[in-house]
């Protein structure tokens, strides 16, 4: 007879009330003369109905005592008091009682019967709720956390789930790391500690070990199955989620490797080229240093500086690029004067700017941007560069900036033939190479191959600032690079206010 | 003091013979140091006219042969640094280094760098004290607060002023953030030396400067600015 007072005072009243009724009947009966049989019956149906309504807590046992004592005390002989004379009674009462406790027997082991099923089923649905929940996971770490919560929430105690060999001072976690056998409260070892310790074993062994606190006793024989599927469950999400994290590495290691391998080749065919020539001039100087004329040797001298200045600049590329490529962390930014960054990329090309004319735009106001002023430099001279390379002599260049709503577009803009369409594209693109050298115009001194470095390095660069780069072409009969860099905040304000302070 | 004698201190064998033949192709002496021992000791003896020192050097570290030369005078010494040693170049240069060449360098160019470090060294002694400084067109007096570009006035605020004068007492020598900062302003800063970039693009904006062909001061990204008129 036990639950909360509140099921305890329902039951009571349930049997009193019945009590009540039976006796009422009872009486009736008595009057019109009945016998003892009749009310038995009607005894043995209101006993069925309270074992029905309160279970099989004895509520029915005791409702049948109740009635044989007050049957006794009213209606046998003598009447009002406790004895029983008829041997008619006797039976009567004696069979009733065994009824009634077999009546309880039978409604406690279906109920526990319903209990069973009940728990089966709650675990079942429980268990299934947690599979899907690990397989959504998408890391073990994930994974190990989802079903460290759970079984928290289920077994209604702290546990906790650690992947990978466990603290050096947890000696109980370590054994049952190296050994893969359950430590702790409750086991054969390490059974004085607060915790139990059970590993999350797969065939590569143990891959971490599951935690709870049985410092409130041991867990239940019936949620130790349950915890059993749960960690068998729980190494299976890890061993998936590792697996998938390994192949995702090495699916970029292996695109790694294989732009490293383009790389080298191309490097190593780029770099042939120039070393070649200079190597031919330079010996060909020296074992016919007396026989070479003034204009030979000149020109023999003017191709070794320009093949050892082109290697020069693929060298810097491949340094800006493996800067770019290395860096997992964010830009080192400073906020740079537009004009600066312009003035100082303009004059590091204007040496060999040749026979091209190249004018400056700056914006209008003095604007600062936030920016790696050197690496912005470096992807306005490539720019520069470009179109020095891929435009006729006296072509013009216009390289400049203006501010558009809360961008810095920045130009490098030529007059020299533009680039076909098709291809516009592709320009920024690793190891594109371009052919932009109008047909049939005589143009084939200097080297027009490149490995397409220097286009893709601006892209590199503009995109870690968190702007665009595009090509297209112009009204001039040329191309225009532009790049976009965010302003950062309150440019004007910080453009204007010193200025305005001191006057 | 050695007035044609150039210290070469370069551990590299080839560059250092090449930059011997270049030198002395223009009139020179050189000497030539492969450790920052020989090096200070060379400075000792022969005092020369001006240092041409590499940051990367077998027996230790150029920026220690720096320190130690600029505490025996104001000798140019111009700073020759690899290209990835961005942050050792402006130590160098905050550490007294007149002028910096990255590898790999034309001798031309190198060439040019040290005859302008050497034609600014009796420069910037007489601009030290002078109350007028003149360079090009640009005319700065001191005593009148005034400016002028070609004859023409140029009305610059207190702090545009201060900048000008910092720069034009230092003519040719490449100037840090950090320097200039603490010229002018006389403390440092914690804004990036925002302030001081806008004050010399609007100072530089004022002296009728154009980014193609800048005739007074020249940007160098992420290290400075330098006075380079002519």
């Amino acid at each position: 007879m036990n639950g909360s007072p509140k099921t305890i005072l329902k039951r009571a009243a349930i049997v009193s009330l019945l009590f009540c009724l039976g006796m009422i009947v009872a009486y009736g009966f008595w009057l019109v003369g009945l016998k003892a049989e009749s009310d038995f019956m009607v005894f043995v149906l209101a006993v069925t109905i309270a074992i029905l309504e309160t279970g099989s807590g004895g509520w029915g046992v005791l409702l049948g005592v109740l009635y044989i004592l007050a049957y006794d005390y009213f209606f046998t002989m003598p009447y009002h008091q406790l004895r029983i004379f008829n041997l008619n009674d006797w039976v009567a009462c004696a069979v009733f009682i065994v009824v009634a406790v077999i009546l309880n027997t039978l409604t406690a082991r279906l109920q526990r019967q319903v209990g069973i099923a009940e728990r089966d089923a709650r675990v079942l649905g429980r268990l299934n709720k947690m599979s899907t929940g690990l397989i959504n996971s998408t890391s073990a770490e994930g994974a190990c956390r989802y079903s460290a919560n759970e079984l928290s929430r289920i077994l209604d105690r702290p546990v906790s789930i650690t992947l990978g060999e466990p603290a050096e001072d947890n000696e109980a976690a370590r054994a049952c790391y190296h050994d893969g056998y359950a430590t702790g409260s409750g086991e054969s070892i390490y059974a004085l500690e607060r915790n139990k310790y059970l590993p999350l074993n797969s065939k590569q062994g143990t891959l971490g070990v599951v935690a709870i606190d049985c410092v409130s006793g041991d867990i239940d024989h019936a949620s130790k199955s349950f915890v059993n599927s749960v960690i068998t469950q729980t190494s299976i999400a890890v061993e998936r989620n590792n697996l998938e994290k390994e192949s995702v590495r090495q699916e970029v290691e292996m695109k790694h490797e294989r732009f490293k391998t383009t790389l080298l080749r191309s490097i190593s065919h780029d770099l042939r080229t120039p070393l070649t020539g200079i190597a031919g001039s330079a010996e060909y100087l020296r074992e016919n240093a007396e026989t070479t004329d003034a204009a030979t040797r000149d020109k023999l001298l003017a191709d070794i500086v320009e093949d050892s200045e082109w290697l020069t600049d693929m060298v810097n590329s491949l340094l800006d690029m493996t800067r770019m490529q290395d860096s997992g962390a964010p830009l080192e930014k400073e906020p740079e004067v537009v004009d600066d960054v312009i003035a100082d990329a303009v004059s590091r090309v204007a040496r060999r700017s040749g026979t091209h004319e190249i004018s400056v735009h700056a914006p209008q106001k003095v604007t600062l941007i936030p920016m790696n002023g050197q690496l912005i430099r470096q992807t306005l001279i490539n720019l520069i560069d470009n179109a020095l390379k891929h435009t006729r002599p006296g072509a013009h260049i216009d390289v400049g900036a203006e501010q558009q709503g809360d961008e810095m577009v920045f130009f490098v803009s030529d007059n020299g033939g533009g680039i076909d369409p098709a291809k516009l594209d592709r320009v920024f693109d690793l190891f594109y190479t371009q052919d932009r050298t109008p047909a049939g115009d005589g143009l084939t001194s200097g080297r027009q191959s490149s490995i397409g470095l220097g286009l893709s390095i601006c892209r590199s660069i503009v995109e870690a600032h968190g702007g665009w780069i595009r090509a297209e072409n112009n009204d001039q009969g040329g191309t225009t690079f532009s790049f976009g860099l965010p302003m950062g905040q309150k440019p004007e304000e910080t453009a204007d206010a010193p200025a305005r302070k001191e006057e | 003091m050695a007035h044609d004698e150039i210290l070469i201190v370069e551990d590299d064998r080839t560059i250092s013979q090449l930059l011997q033949v270049a030198i002395e192709s223009k009139g020179y002496r050189a000497k030539i140091a492969d450790t920052t021992r020989k090096g200070m000791a060379l400075f000792r003896s022969d005092n020369p006219a001006l240092v041409l020192l590499d940051l990367g050097l077998p027996d230790g570290d150029g920026m220690h042969l720096l320190a130690q030369m600029r505490l025996v005078g104001k000798t140019p010494i111009i700073v020759v640094s690899a290209r990835d040693q961005e942050e050792q170049k402006i130590a160098a240069l905050d550490a007294g280094a007149d002028d910096y060449v990255t590898k790999p360098f034309s001798t031309s160019e190198l060439l040019a760098r040290i005859r302008v470090a050497l034609r600014h060294q009796a420069d910037a002694v007489s601009a030290a004290s002078a109350e007028k400084l003149t360079a090009g067109g640009l005319v700065c007096d001191i005593d009148s607060r005034t400016v002028t570009t070609d004859g023409a006035p140029v009305h610059l605020t207190p702090i545009e002023f201060k900048l000008l004068v910092v720069l034009m007492r230092n003519p040719g020598k490449v100037l840090t953030h950090r320097f200039i900062q603490e010229e002018v302003w006389g403390y440092p800063t914690s804004d990036g030396y925002q302030t001081l970039r806008v004050f010399m693009a609007s100072l530089r904006r004022k002296l009728g400067e154009r980014a193609s062909e800048p005739r007074y001061v020249t940007t160098e990204i992420g290290v400075g600015y330098r006075f380079i008129a002519e």
